[in-house]
């Protein structure tokens, strides 16, 4: 589970996070959504250890991130946005390196490294250096470093990545099937058809703030759209998009008209 | 794509400008991830130290040089430091595979990238070469010397430094022309070595063999024709209106080889170098059979031996290390070339016959510098292992439950005694076993190890970093190693020291043993202190 309480992060002058307060429970997909730059990375940035709070709390698999912030990296899970990984090392080496640091037994990384070949259909390729992989090819490396350890939380940005349909759909029952047994999941995501599709709640962030938080029927309900889409933007963007996208559309054509004259 | 086709083999000027101006913007204003982390861009800092080195080098020679022999002595010094400049930082100049990911699908012609590429290296070696040349042009005054002597030095080292970097560029390219990049990577490390040493092999032999003649002129030694910088000090005297036959055909030399370089060579890569570049990017995809990594016997037992460390820390600091110093292109390139200048000064040692015995009170000062060196080089080698082309993935240490991230340095450095370190000290034994005593050789060379251990446990004190977790900037390399130059003169006093232990037994286990306790005592201090900065290190 997760929770925080007045959760606030500042930059100088800005405040990327400004008292967040949002009970996560175990079992729960929780989709976190908001436009850029709106403080979603930053408040996972605190969630995993890696940014100190400037204020407010919080506690992760019921340890608190400030002082238990060990505890907490022990029992997640963490795939970033950017994928990052050592492209010099094989998939084996590399998820073998995240095994050790998370101090597991050399057997048991073995094993778990065998698995996730086997699931994720790299078997042929655990021994090649992943400077030459496709990008969904290092996104299931990611993945599986993720899940190596066996996470009572996880932590997923923008996970879906460079997969191919046949792995996303794959990702997406697993998360459903580790939510069941009573994973919690912390979802990051800009599509949201797929939010919609998998996650039990929604809280849209923005400017620092929670400007929603509901399960999607009760966020379609609130605030009378038909679609996540369609509520996304009515809460953080005050212009109507269609005709923003009409008067740029227009601008550009009559620009390049005016160019070729 | 870049475009490489026949029809888009002009240079755009506009584009050069602009690219050129970019990578400018980018080397200057650096790329820290950390706001720990110093503001002072690491290419100013070069400049800096260079001047420095410009006007002591210069000042010492003003007395007793001849205005031929400062020449030579002074772009001696200039154009062996550009080329190693350029040498260290090629993996992050000409060789940029990244911008294909940027500039790949820009319509760009290979001939523009390619100017873009060179121009920025030139402009790199225009202004560090300044730093380097323009007080001594103004301390050569000091020769008696008309005042045109000032800009006819200055210009003329500048175009000596140019050509010196345009020389590795060439070589450099041309052999990425002729291999594989899967193969150039391999092969690049060794040319790092073997070239790193030939640089400071000569930076050292040049002022022996410039004593012998500090007041002579270039007839007396035919070696002068062999070795650029003279052919460009020729040029000076020749602009100063010395018109010697030799000093003319010098010159020529001189002409000529820039002529080569930036006319003939550049004009013939430029066209290809689109395909160059294409070729590193897939060379590893193109392959039929992808080659396979299996698990050696030796590997095997090293893994057994890890798992002896208590911290798992050790052991993971420990197995990326390993991994990267094989195979990661930018801490490759940023350790190899380095071990030239240990190799180098060693095979001065022998050039001076000082590989005497220790033992019976033969210590020669050239013996000392060349392993002192050793051990600052292993300083910045450890130094140079928090910088990567992959600091993007160090995010993992920021999510992992690090007990004591201290323990991921350690490992780390272990990495490096076993892999780097040792198997260097191992190769001074084998030659001082051929010099001496069997037993006075290891004892010497074991003695030599526990001193080094001293300085390799100092190096923690100055780490702020994870592992592989800094980008590279331009001139951080060439800054470390500059740096380690200027600090070269305080080893004679570690030299004294032995000098006066050496001499009774006694004195020596005890000082060993002393300095066992203080390799300890640092290594634990500089734990502390590593595991409290790691906590607080904010992430990529």
């Amino acid at each position: 589970m997760i929770e925080m309480k007045a959760l606030t992060r500042r930059f100088g002058a800005t405040t990327a996070v400004n008292g967040v307060d949002l009970f996560v429970p175990p079992g729960q997909i929780l989709g976190y959504l908001g436009p850029n730059g709106a403080g979603k990375t930053t408040t996972v940035k605190m969630l995993t250890g890696m940014l100190e709070p400037s204020g407010g709390s919080a506690t992760v698999a019921g340890y608190d991130i400030r002082r238990q912030s060990l505890d907490v990296k022990r029992n997640i899970g963490y795939v970033p946005e950017s994928g990052a990984l050592y492209q010099s090392l094989t998939p084996f080496e590399y998820l073998q390196f995240v095994g050790q640091l998370y101090a597991m037994d050399e057997k048991r990384i073995g094993r778990r490294i065998e698995e996730f070949g086997e699931f994720f259909e790299l078997q042929n390729h655990l021994q090649q250096t992943m400077d030459s992989f496709s990008k969904g090819m290092k996104q299931k490396v990611v993945i599986a470093s993720a899940l190596m350890h066996n996470p009572q939380v996880l932590f997923l940005d923008e996970p879906l990545n460079g997969l191919d349909a046949n792995a996303a759909l794959l990702l997406k029952k697993i998360m459903r099937n580790l939510a069941d047994e009573g994973k919690t999941i912390f979802y990051c995501s800009h599509i949201l058809e797929v939010v919609e599709s998998l996650c039990d709640r929604v809280v849209i962030i923005h400017k620092g703030k929670v400007a929603a938080d509901g399960s999607v029927k009760e966020l379609k309900t609130m605030n009378q759209r038909s679609s996540l889409e369609e509520v996304f933007s009515r809460l953080t963007r005050s212009e109507d998009l269609g005709e923003l996208a009409r008067a740029f559309s227009r601008r550009i054509t009559s620009e390049s008209k005016e160019e070729d004259e | 794509m870049i475009l490489s086709g026949p029809q888009k083999n002009r240079a755009d000027k506009k584009q050069l400008i602009i690219l050129l101006k970019n990578s400018l913007r980018l080397d200057f204003r650096g790329r820290r991830p950390s706001a720990r982390s110093s503001r002072v861009s690491p290419l100013v800092m070069t400049m800096v130290f260079y001047g420095i080195m410009g006007l002591s080098v210069s000042a010492t020679l003003v007395t007793d040089a001849s205005p031929f022999m400062y020449s030579l002595l002074l772009l001696s010094y200039s154009m062996v430091m550009m080329v190693f400049a350029v040498i260290l930082e090629f993996g992050h100049s000409i060789i940029h595979p990244d911008d294909k990911e940027i500039l790949g699908f820009r319509p760009v012609s290979s001939r523009t990238y390619f100017l873009s590429r060179l121009g920025n290296i030139l402009i790199f070696v225009a202004m560090t070469g300044s730093a380097l040349t323009l007080l001594p042009s103004l301390v050569g005054l000091g020769l008696g010397v008309k005042w045109m002597f000032v800009p006819v030095f200055y210009g003329v080292s500048l175009l000596g430094n140019l050509a010196g970097a345009a020389m590795v560029v060439l070589f450099y390219t041309t052999l990425l022309r002729l291999v594989p990049y899967r193969r150039f990577q391999n092969v690049l490390a060794g040319a790092q070595i073997a070239f790193a040493f030939l640089v400071f092999f000569s930076y050292q032999l040049i002022p022996r063999l410039g004593r012998e003649f500090l007041n002579a002129g270039p007839e007396i030694k035919t070696w002068l024709y062999v070795w650029p910088p003279a052919w460009f000090s020729a040029m000076i005297q020749v602009f100063m209106g010395n018109h010697n036959p030799d000093y003319w055909i010098l010159s020529s030399l001189a002409v000529g080889l820039t002529t080569f370089l930036f006319v003939v060579a550049f004009r013939r890569i430029s066209m290809q170098y689109a395909s160059l570049i294409s070729s590193m990017q897939q060379g590893d995809v193109s392959d039929d059979e992808p080659e396979r990594l299996k698990e050696s016997v030796f590997r095997i037992q090293e893994g057994r031996l890890l798992n002896r460390f208590r911290h798992p820390e050790v052991q993971a600091g420990y197995f990326i290390a390993v991994r990267m110093l094989k195979r990661d292109r930018s801490v490759k390139m940023g350790v190899y070339p380095i071990l030239g200048m240990p190799l180098a000064f060693f095979a001065l040692t022998i050039l001076d016959g000082g590989l005497a015995n220790p033992f019976s009170g033969g210590v020669v000062g050239t013996t000392r510098i060349g392993i002192m060196m050793l051990f600052f080089v292993m300083a910045v080698v450890v130094m140079g292992m928090i910088y990567s082309q992959e600091w993007e993935a160090s995010w993992i240490f920021h999510v992992s439950p690090l007990r004591s991230p201290g323990h991921l340095i350690q490992g780390v450095k272990l990495a490096v005694l076993f892999r780097v370190v040792i198997p260097l000290y191992i190769l001074i034994g084998v030659v001082y076993s051929t010099q001496i005593p069997l037993l006075d050789a290891w004892l010497y060379t074991g003695s030599l190890l526990i001193e080094g251990l001293v300085v390799f446990s100092a190096v923690s004190l100055a780490i702020k970093s994870f592992p592989f977790s800094q980008p590279r900037e331009r001139g951080e390399r060439t800054r470390r190693i500059t740096v380690l130059l200027l600090v070269v003169p305080l080893l004679g006093m570690i030299i004294l020291i032995q000098h006066f232990v050496s001499r009774s037994f006694r004195a020596w286990v005890l000082m060993h043993a002393g300095l066992v306790l203080m390799a300890f005592v640092i290594e634990r201090g500089a734990l502390k202190r590593l595991n409290r900065v790691l906590r607080t290190v904010d992430p990529v």
